[in-house]
């Protein structure tokens, strides 16, 4: 094992294959950080360029790509409360408070260093136990998912901000939007209105930019004779501590980092709940052990951008897991690069390593050196973005509102995208202004269709007799720390609303 | 002097644009031409069409782009096709299952097999009923027999068409068979490799597993060459069959000359090295059929499709 790995790094590491790692990462981490666009916006349209090189260096760019901009989200997200992706939504939550008051600096390098961490750890647990994760992962089938989805929920719950019942409507508005599109069972359409572009369901893309990103922009722009005014603060409070990770703050996040990191390496090798499912999870969590959790939110909380970060980064490797084991998709990156994987004449599957052991042992050997290549072209990227906030709002704020609609285009499937994207911005807007927690809606948004499917299917494999339950003990105990969290939820609910009296 | 020949030389300009547009004019492509693919990126269909849209284009010297419209099983982007001009610039790369069996499973789909023009068929799908490597019966025969015995079989269907099937095939014999819905190939074949259900319809992405899945019945026609002793579901009696070749198609009233190009191109294109590399990955076989044979295809296609669903006594929805 070892000597194969010691092989493949020195098949990885020529010239050759560096460089489009290199240019993957830098890539991956300037779209990133735009708001607007994705990694999905940018592998797809990389795809094309990878027919022209070698195989090991195509796969190495693309996964370049996935692992540069799923950190690169975390800069727009501090910096302008814009979120390049979704499941760098509490990064914005908890990191943006950080940037007003003067911290910006600190919170994009510890975003930056619980992403490397969470993407490393992840990378080598992929590599030594790929094959006997992926035989247990299987053995999680939609009870099992149902179960692990309704205890996410119960920490996801506390990202309703101030008012529980807000944060409720808006969960169930989300799922209400998730469940638009064709009927998994009879293939019945449901709110589709006769339109085809709805078939498939509202596109994710577009509702994230408008919900997340373009919502955000209506609201600065409103406002912005303040924002010019703290544009200031955002460059800095002066105070070289500030501007660090300090001693103190390492101690605050490293139990966040290494919650992150194994909330990510889980969800992600669970085919079909995705990056986002473990970012919200690790921040609930965070959030939850915190002393006040509350000032997450107001007073901004770098353990909070550790948490999502880590997570959030160690989704992407875990979630090759099934992809390299079995050839099941993780995640939607995951997806793309099947299609990436058959181009070059390998399929994804347990045939792998034995067909391309070689080409195998050489992509572990370059997702290890993406991980060290992303520190280094994070730590000196944050320092450009740094400076295009100096820039003018109105410049920047224009530009921000263009990426926006480039990204619904690309993504949502031409103008259609567009017109999603515009209407989940005034949604989002009103969202914002009447303190609706947009990001609960985000959530439910992106679970409802993976936890409809689950459902529907568990209730077809229990046929209607709940004593079957009994065969799940997995689940069961998902379902007693389901209510177990309910019941603290409420409790704490009483607790403050005395305190309130 | 000075005036003539400038004249000369604006004449001769015009002349020279004049003579490099009329070729032009007459030669399809003129520029980059879009193929249309009616499920997301990264499934098989997508896969394939991506590497014969790269071949593709090194044949007609213009690029081929890829459009996924995703939706209602290929209907979408059908739907989307009939609209668009009719000039060669847009061309459909999918399953023929969606021009033919669609119309006859949804009302009011918006389309026929009549607003397409056919250029070829390109590949076959294999698809099959499976069932888990470890399940206690070996054979179509041994499936049936285990199904009377134990009522309340799983199986999982992917697609309306695989639920149907099973339904037919169900009340022929008189089994009660419990339906477990999942989301494309990955989905399927999460739940037969978790050992989840007892069958399963596969569009064919189970010959990428060897030794996890035992293939019960084809739903082919004809039995497929990479599994010889597996009997069709005609052969068994059942009188279903699932052909889906992948069908090149362009809106209605595309000129003839255009579709025969597009032919043309595509019989170099599907012979490719690539090609053939991917077809043997992904386990659908290249089997080029021109124009005439194509459009002989859909009729019968569309034809027997419409038998099957009248005799099936399904209600279009």
């Amino acid at each position: 094992m070892m000597d194969e790995l010691i092989a493949g790094f020195g098949a990885a590491l020529t010239f050759y294959n560096v460089s489009f790692i290199f240019m993957g990462v830098a890539i991956g981490y300037l779209v990133g950080a735009l708001p607007g666009l994705g990694k999905g916006t940018a592998t797809a349209v990389a795809i094309p360029i990878t027919f022209y090189i070698e195989p090991l260096a195509a796969i190495a760019f693309l996964i370049g790509i996935s692992k540069g901009s799923t950190a690169g989200s975390a800069v727009s997200a501090i910096l302008m409360n814009t979120p390049g992706e979704p499941s760098s939504a509490p990064t914005a939550m908890a990191g943006y408070p950080l940037a007003r008051a003067g911290k910006a600096q600190k919170a994009l390098k510890m975003g930056l260093y619980a992403s490397v961490i969470g993407d490393f750890v992840s990378t080598c647990v992929l590599i030594l136990s790929a094959q006997s994760l992926a035989d247990y992962a299987l053995g999680i089938g939609p009870i099992e998912l149902v179960a692990i989805l309704a205890f996410s929920l119960t920490f996801i719950a506390a990202l309703s901000g101030k008012s529980l019942v807000k944060g409720l409507i808006a969960g169930l508005f989300g799922i209400l939007c998730s469940t638009v599109g064709t009927e998994i069972e009879t293939s019945t359409e449901r709110f589709t209105f006769g339109s085809f572009d709805l078939y498939e369901g509202l596109p994710l893309i577009p509702v994230a930019i408008g919900m997340l990103a373009l919502s955000e922009m209506m609201v600065q722009i409103g406002d912005r004779r303040r924002l010019e005014a703290e544009t200031d603060l955002l460059r800095g409070s002066g105070k070289p501590e500030d501007a660090y990770v300090t001693w103190e703050d390492w101690k605050k996040s490293a139990r966040a980092i290494i919650r992150g990191t194994g909330v990510g390496i889980f969800i992600g090798i669970l085919p079909g709940l995705g990056a986002s499912t473990g970012s919200f999870l690790s921040y609930g969590m965070a959030r939850r052990a915190a002393k006040d959790p509350d000032s997450f939110e107001r007073d901004g909380a770098i353990e909070g951008v550790a948490a999502t970060e880590s997570a959030d980064n160690a989704v992407v490797p875990a979630s090759f897991v099934p992809l390299f084991a079995l050839g099941i998709p993780g995640s939607v990156i995951a997806a793309i690069l099947i299609g990436a994987f058959v181009i070059q004449g390998v399929t994804p599957g347990p045939l792998m390593f034995l067909e391309q052991a070689e080409l195998m042992q050489g992509i572990y050997a370059s997702m290890l050196a993406a991980s060290l290549i992303l520190l280094g072209i994070g730590y000196f990227g944050q320092n450009v973005f740094a400076r295009i906030i100096k820039l003018s709002p109105s410049l920047v704020l224009s530009s921000v509102v263009f990426l926006c609609c480039l990204g619904s285009y690309l993504q949502g499937g031409g103008m259609f995208g567009l017109y999603v994207m515009a209407v989940f911005a005034v949604i989002g807007f009103f969202a914002r202004k009447y303190d609706f927690g947009f990001v609960t809606f985000l959530i439910g948004f992106v679970i409802g269709d993976g936890f409809e499917l689950a459902l529907r299917q568990s209730i077809g494999l229990l046929k209607g007799t709940p004593e079957a339950m009994l065969d799940h003990p997995v689940a069961i105990v998902f379902w007693v720390l389901t209510i177990v969290g309910v019941l603290a939820i409420l409790r704490r609910k009483k607790v403050s609303t005395e305190s309130a009296n | 002097m000075k005036f003539l020949k400038t004249l000369g030389v604006a004449a001769s300009a015009i002349a020279a644009v004049a003579l490099s547009a009329l070729p032009a004019q007459a030669e399809w492509p003129e520029g980059p031409i879009t193929m249309l693919i009616g499920y997301k990126a990264g499934g098989g269909t997508d896969t394939k069409g991506r590497v014969l849209a790269k071949e593709l284009g090194k044949e007609l010297g213009v690029p081929v782009k890829v459009l996924n419209k995703p939706g209602g099983g290929q209907a979408a982007s059908l739907v989307w096709l009939k609209e668009q001009p009719a000039d060669g610039s847009v061309f459909f790369f999918g399953a023929s299952t969606g021009i033919t069996l669609n119309p006859y499973l949804k009302l009011d789909i918006g389309y026929t097999k009549d607003d397409f023009e056919y250029s070829a068929l390109v590949t076959e799908f294999q698809p099959a009923i499976v069932a888990p490597a470890d399940a206690p019966f070996n054979d179509w025969k041994g499936y049936i027999a285990h199904a009377k015995a134990n009522p309340g079989l799983k199986y999982a269907a992917l697609s309306p068409f695989a639920r149907i099937l099973m339904e037919l095939i169900a009340k022929k014999e008189g089994l009660q068979i419990d339906y477990i819905p999942t989301k494309g190939g990955a989905g399927m074949v999460q739940l037969v490799l978790g050992n989840q259900v007892d069958a399963a319809y596969s569009g064919g992405v189970h010959s990428r597993y060897p030794g996890k899945f035992k293939t019960l019945a084809a739903v082919t026609t004809n039995r497929q060459t990479q599994y010889p002793d597996v009997p069709s579901l005609v052969e068994l009696g059942y009188g279903l069959a699932g052909d889906a070749p992948t069908v090149v198609a362009f809106p209605k009233g595309t000129d003839k000359a255009i579709i025969a190009k597009m032919a043309a191109a595509m019989k170099v294109a599907a012979a490719s090295k690539d090609m053939a590399n991917i077809s043997e990955k992904i386990m659908m076989p290249v089997n080029y059929v021109g124009v005439e044979g194509a459009v002989k295809f859909m009729n019968e296609s569309d034809a027997a499709n419409k038998a099957m669903i009248e005799a099936s006594g399904y209600e279009a929805k």
